[in-house]
């Protein structure tokens, strides 16, 4: 499991409809489904004005475009050796 | 009473370790702190849905009850319509949050309530044309080589 490495990471994530999401990786699986804790953001605030009220969001992996890392909160080292241990 | 009666045999224990470390990375490990919460559903065609999760199972296909369909406008504007339950189709889902119930009211408190049908006409034009200016993208991109894949149903 790769992306467990970066788990409680910051990601920012955008999803196919546009939609941009950041929160703590809590938990994934094998389709990309994601849970994220603390959602601090989103890019539309006025559609989504329930979301202070929301504790956790799971997000299912085929909506997902991509997820984006933040370079100072990862160890690229660390990546590398995930990747290439092909587990 | 006796020791043995209280701890369970060493290989059972083994057994439950096995089990709870393979299922730590499934979708319904993810989905089941959310069971009997209320919850909000965001689906693919941007509808968003209240109520309470009842059940899934691993395509995250959902089962809702007692709930609420919601349509927030652009000027602070919102409508309700009760929905009573859904079986949501996993494909149809794009994200759902647990909602703290203490605090869910209070962003609606700056919000103006207006009749469900009103909102419902406005928000499909709005679809309608963010599905024309997508289909006019597409088509743009599609002449380059790029297949995407934004495709909203109406």
């Amino acid at each position: 499991m790769l992306f467990f490495s970066f788990f409680r990471t910051l990601v920012d994530q955008e999803l196919k409809n546009g939609i941009e999401v950041k929160g703590f990786l809590k938990s994934m699986d094998q389709y990309l489904n994601l849970k994220l804790d603390n959602i601090s953001m989103i890019t539309d605030e006025v559609k989504f004005p329930q979301l202070v009220a929301v504790r956790n969001l799971f997000i299912r992996g085929s909506m997902v475009r991509y997820i984006h890392l933040n370079p100072q909160s990862i160890s690229t080292d660390l990546l590398q050796d995930a990747s290439r241990r092909g587990k | 009473m006796s020791e043995t009666e209280t701890t369970p045999p060493a290989s059972e224990d083994r057994r439950e370790d096995l089990y709870l470390e393979s299922y730590s990375f499934t979708t319904a490990a993810q989905i089941i702190g959310s069971v009997d919460r209320k919850v909000f559903v965001y689906l693919r065609d941007e509808r968003t849905i209240f109520g309470v999760l009842r059940t899934f199972d691993q395509f995250a296909n959902l089962v809702i009850q007692d709930a609420v369909e919601r349509i927030c406008l652009p000027g602070k504007r919102y409508a309700d319509e009760e929905r009573d339950t859904y079986i949501i189709r996993g494909e149809n889902v794009t994200m759902m949050g647990e909602l703290d119930i203490d605090k869910e009211d209070q962003p609606m408190e700056s919000f103006t309530r207006i009749p469900f049908k009103e909102a419902e006409r406005e928000f499909k034009q709005i679809q309608h044309n963010i599905k024309l200016s997508q289909a006019k993208k597409q088509e743009i991109l599609t002449k380059n080589g790029l297949v995407g894949d934004y495709i909203q149903d109406p």
